[in-house]
């Protein structure tokens, strides 16, 4: 494991760039990880779409289904990818400081 | 063409997984040449041999490799692949190799070997074409596999996902980390869903012992393709079909099918215990192509009959239309849609006419991607290979290549499956290629065309 400078904190990341301690995780650690995952300057969607998934998290310990995400936030797939080009899974649940959503997403 | 972008991609992803095998030493190749010697243990011995005994090198499993015909380098070929784990066999196992090594290609088993291994047998997809074209019948992805299969027996490693989601599948029954009430709360999502796309009151019979059908999706679902689980629900009540699902083993994948027996037997015992507490009659796999392999081929075959029938979904709803017990309306699917047969459920499980007579009945325009059926290119994500972060520039520009270019030709606006691992290669496929077209399950169209 690596310890990256995020939101000026050093904090461990795993190996695909997803932060360790979720509870360092703040506003800029998150725009930090948006510059990393090209979505950056981050835009009241993008935030849209963090805050949903970090909500979520908090409360289920995971991510929530793409389908969640898109009807909570209005946003449609293609819409989610061009505010985060790698995708739901591996942009946005990065960004949001979640862990790496596992199996087949 | 090989581009500089595809040099980059393969490069960068070999040294991914040089990294995951980590530093070899000379005691882990003595463990794994010990697995090797144990091969008659193996649970299919005599087709290993005869395999490794059969191969010609005449290539013509090379021109039939998606891989390596979008990147035809020497490595990319299934039997030079399969050399690998041939010569090693005939140098360390048999009179001839032992004695006249040089003459028929026996090699030793060295620590650069090992790595070498490890990096191509999970770059290959396990999709199974090569063996369709094989003179001799020889089947190249049951060889990955058992390259697989010693690794993981002799030094515990794989792939990095692929172990996080076995980690999490010993200890939680799925492999997505996800806890029961997170599942409760997404079936009740999907419930919400039903009510608002088709005004329907619909609940998802939870724990029914007795029920006639257990319904096991991947979980993937949950996350990925919650439609299909929309589909699936709204097409058993539209039905009246007496089903049920578990809280507690609701996750039908089983990675131990793409590179460990003992891992796979943990799983599928998981599946199989919990169908017989719930006294199914019938144990259904949700839209997946690798746990059709497990449950339909291997299960049986290894661990003998189940006191169950196993069947996909796909079965079950073609059923329903020949019976007329559900009404469906392809209007309601106006766009051009295709189907990619994913490798597990067409050549491996032969469910192949299901989707089609499905998607005849709810879209207005099917069209057939070529070659299809059991000739079908993989998607490019197969073997547990799309699991990966890390492989995500191999699979675009090179394992999923040729699909890209199939997906095109059709001009289908629409491109349907019937497996999570292949729907999540076509997301990232569509996206990095820019295609105008959307993935779907194909029981999210029948969602669409759904009429009580």
């Amino acid at each position: 494991m690596a310890k990256i400078l995020l939101g000026g904190m050093e904090i461990e990341v795993d190996e695909d760039g997803f932060i360790q301690e979720p509870e360092r995780w703040n506003k800029e650690v998150a725009e930090d990880l948006a510059k990393i995952e090209m979505a950056y300057p981050m835009s009241d969607d993008h935030w849209k779409v963090v805050n949903y998934l970090r909500n979520y998290y908090l409360e289920f310990e995971i991510a929530p289904p793409i389908r969640m995400l898109t009807k909570q936030t209005g946003f449609d797939l293609k819409y989610i990818y061009q505010l985060f080009p790698r995708g739901p899974a591996v942009g946005a649940c990065k960004v949001a400081g979640l862990p790496k959503p596992t199996g087949c997403v | 063409m090989v581009t500089e972008a595809k040099v980059k991609a393969v490069e960068g992803y070999e040294k991914t997984l040089e990294r995951w095998l980590g530093n070899v030493t000379k005691e882990d190749v003595k463990k794994v040449l010990e697995m090797v010697g144990k091969i008659d243990k193996l649970p299919y011995p005599r087709l290993v041999k005869l395999y490794l005994d059969l191969c010609s090198y005449c290539g013509a499993c090379a021109e039939e490799c998606h891989i390596y015909k979008t990147y035809p380098k020497k490595e990319f070929n299934p039997a030079y692949r399969t050399s690998l784990l041939r010569s090693v066999y005939l140098r360390h196992f048999t009179l001839i190799g032992k004695t006249f090594r040089g003459l028929i290609g026996a090699k030793e088993l060295d620590e650069k070997m090992l790595q070498e291994w490890f990096i191509r047998f999970y770059q290959c997809t396990m999709c199974r074409r090569c063996g369709v074209f094989c003179p001799f019948g020889v089947d190249n992805m049951a060889l990955v596999r058992t390259g697989r299969v010693f690794i993981s027996a002799a030094l515990g490693k794989t792939t990095l996902d692929m172990g996080r989601g076995v980690d999490s599948h010993l200890s939680l029954g799925n492999a997505s980390f996800m806890k029961e009430a997170v599942f409760k709360h997404t079936v009740k999502f999907w419930e919400e869903e039903i009510k608002e796309k088709k005004g329907w009151e619909v609940k998802v019979p939870i724990d029914k012992i007795g029920a006639e059908m257990y319904l096991i999706p991947p979980n993937t679902d949950f996350f990925h393709s919650l439609e299909t689980m929309e589909g699936i629900t709204a097409m058993f009540h539209a039905a009246k079909a007496d089903w049920t699902m578990s809280s507690k083993i609701f996750d039908v994948v089983n990675y131990g099918v793409f590179y460990d027996d003992d891992v796979w037997e943990k799983i599928i015992n998981m599946h199989i215990e919990e169908a017989k507490r719930l006294k199914c009659k019938i144990l259904v796999v949700g839209e997946c192509g690798h746990a059709l392999k497990s449950l339909m081929m291997l299960g049986p075959s290894l661990l003998g009959a189940f006191p169950f029938k196993v069947k996909s979904v796909l079965e079950v709803t073609a059923d329903y239309i020949k019976q007329g017990k559900i009404k469906l309306n392809k209007e309601a699917n106006p766009e051009p849609v295709t189907y990619h047969d994913p490798c597990n459920a067409a050549r491996m499980c032969g469910i192949i006419e299901e989707p089609r007579i499905i998607l005849k009945v709810v879209c207005k325009d099917f069209r057939e991607m070529v070659p299809n059926r059991d000739r079908n290119y993989c998607c490019g994500g197969g073997g547990g290979v799309v699991l990966e972060t890390a492989s995500h520039d191999y699979r675009v520009e090179v394992a999923g290549k040729m699909k890209v270019d199939q997906i095109k030709q059709t001009g289908a606006k629409i491109v349907a499956t019937i497996c999570a691992n292949c729907k999540v290669e076509l997301d990232h496929l569509i996206t990095y290629h820019k295609l105008d077209v959307r993935w779907a399950g194909v029981h999210d169209l029948v969602l669409n065309a759904l009429m009580l």
